[in-house]
């Protein structure tokens, strides 16, 4: 066992197997149950009776044998009411075993922290949506968007989406509708930088655009961009290998010092960010490709080891002048 | 007895462990418990004359941290795709899990429950919305685990499409 001398075996399984109340079942590949062990009444595991089909005895095991797979791990299993098995399945050539381990406090501590995250989840959206209907209220830009709402100088990351492969944009045809795939791609984006701490400002034709640094938070604005462009690229990468559909976006963050404020537009205020970030970053989203994220240098700055991420780049049909460095994202 | 197992897919908290609770025992809290891993509970109940054993298996909801392992789905008879009519990003989430979940274990019957219907005031699915499922040739109905609406017929409907 891993090169260990006997006594640290003997402790290890006197000690820390031990505390986990094992118990094991053996299967044959036609699902007769051949043997039990272990602390098998702990898991509700009872009565068992052997040459019988596992899976009339033990429900949670229906379906999943024979295993198609060497091994299948379930980590948190909940089969009785206060009991969570934490559960191996793995096959051998004429049977398949299954090894139960109590996970009860384990999984406490887990549910301990998805909950916060959960509840948290749950808390901001409900913010943002309240944020949006109540953008007109200037105590709101003041106090929970951290801005002055006549207008100030502040260092924000701008991060701008164009939603690629919308069709019939220009001939709409009776099979497609450009709105509702542009209010696909809006679900899709939404929730990823509403998580990451940033704000929807606006949508411009086809793509959208959000600010990281106008809400509070406690996290580097840049950061957290980074961090929903890479969501949102993985996002649209996994629904196109899943759903064979060709959706992808072309994404640019950009950072620096913007004017930011609220402007009377028709009968309610808006939001307004105007500034050379701004500007470059909607430019340079105009000229990119469709599963790129580009970034500028004072973004690149600002990131940690995710800087290992990008690499120096500069767009083909650049035709812009006095633009910053740019950086390309490679996925590892 | 015919033994089937049924999934429960979708994003974080919207309510898959609640209409279990529903259908299963007839209760109702409405303190949010996120689920970590999986609970499995099994139902009795007789379709068309036949009896069958439903085996379901409440998977936790699909998010940043916990994502949803499709080989808890092997074996699977059917799945129920659970929407949070109050947040409309979770029908994003259920087309995105359904092609993986296809992809997965096949063409099984599926139905997807738009949960939560009692809070009409916070609705965000549109005709629209429905619309695109219809298109898409996809099953659905209106259910709430705190009023008991459309739950047990949610069920019925799938465990007919079963036999």
């Amino acid at each position: 066992m891993l090169n260990l001398p006997q006594p640290i075996v003997t402790f290890l399984c006197s000690t820390v197997v031990r505390d986990r109340f094992p118990a094991y079942l053996q299967i044959s590949k036609d699902g007769a149950l051949l043997a039990f062990g272990g602390d098998c009444d702990r898991y509700g595991l009872n009565p068992l009776t052997l040459h019988n089909l596992v899976d009339e005895q033990i429900f949670f095991l229906a379906g999943l044998l024979p295993l198609e797979e060497s091994a299948l791990h379930i980590p948190f299993l909940q089969i009785e009411e206060d009991i969570i098995a934490e559960v191996h399945l793995f096959a051998e050539q004429e049977q398949d075993w299954v090894l139960l381990f109590d996970a009860t406090t384990e999984n406490a501590k887990h549910v301990l922290i998805q909950q916060k995250v959960n509840d948290l989840s749950l808390l901001r959206r409900k913010q943002a949506k309240s944020l949006s209907q109540w953008m007109d209220a200037e105590t709101v830009a003041e106090n929970i968007l951290d801005i002055r709402p006549a207008g100030e100088q502040k260092l924000l990351t701008i991060l701008v989406i164009k939603c690629c492969s919308i069709s019939g944009l220009e001939t709409p045809t009776p099979t497609t509708n450009p709105l509702r795939e542009l209010d696909a791609y809006l679900s899709t984006i939404s929730p990823l930088i509403l998580d990451e701490g940033g704000l929807i400002h606006q949508s411009i034709g086809n793509s959208i655009v959000a600010v990281f640094g106008a809400l509070p938070s406690t996290q580097d604005a840049s950061q957290q961009a980074i961090a929903a462009s890479i969501r949102i690229l993985d996002t649209f990468q996994d629904q196109s290998s899943h759903q064979h559909a060709a959706t992808q976006c072309a994404l640019v963050v950009t950072t620096g010092t913007v004017t930011v404020g609220l402007l009377q537009v028709g009968f309610g205020k808006t939001l307004t960010v105007m500034g050379q970030p701004m500007d470059i970053a909607v430019n340079l989203n105009e000229i990119s490709q469709a599963g790129t994220l580009i970034i500028d240098k004072q973004t690149f700055d600002r990131l940690d080891q995710r800087q290992r991420c990008f690499v120096p780049t500069s767009l083909a049909e650049n035709t812009m002048v006095d633009l910053p460095s740019l950086y390309s994202y490679q996925k590892s | 007895m015919l033994q089937k197992k049924i999934c429960m897919v979708g994003a974080f908290a919207t309510g898959k462990t609640s209409l279990i609770a529903r259908y299963v025992q007839g209760i109702y809290s409405d303190k949010y418990q996120t689920t970590v891993g999986v609970k499995i509970d099994k139902k009795m109940v007789s379709v068309e004359g036949e009896d069958l054993t439903l085996i379901l298996w409440d998977i936790h909801g699909e998010d940043e941290f916990q994502k949803i392992r499709m080989s808890y789905l092997r074996g699977s008879a059917a799945y129920i795709l659970v929407v949070d009519g109050t947040r409309r990003d979770t029908l994003g989430t259920v087309f995105h899990l359904q092609a993986k979940v296809e992809d997965t274990i096949g063409k099984v019957p599926f139905i997807t429950i738009f949960n939560k219907y009692d809070l009409s005031q916070d609705w965000e699915i549109g005709e629209e919305d429905l619309e695109e499922l219809s298109q898409r040739q996809w099953l659905y109905c209106m259910g709430s685990a705190r009023t008991g609406l459309g739950v047990e017929e949610c069920f019925t409907q799938l465990a007919q499409l079963m036999i």
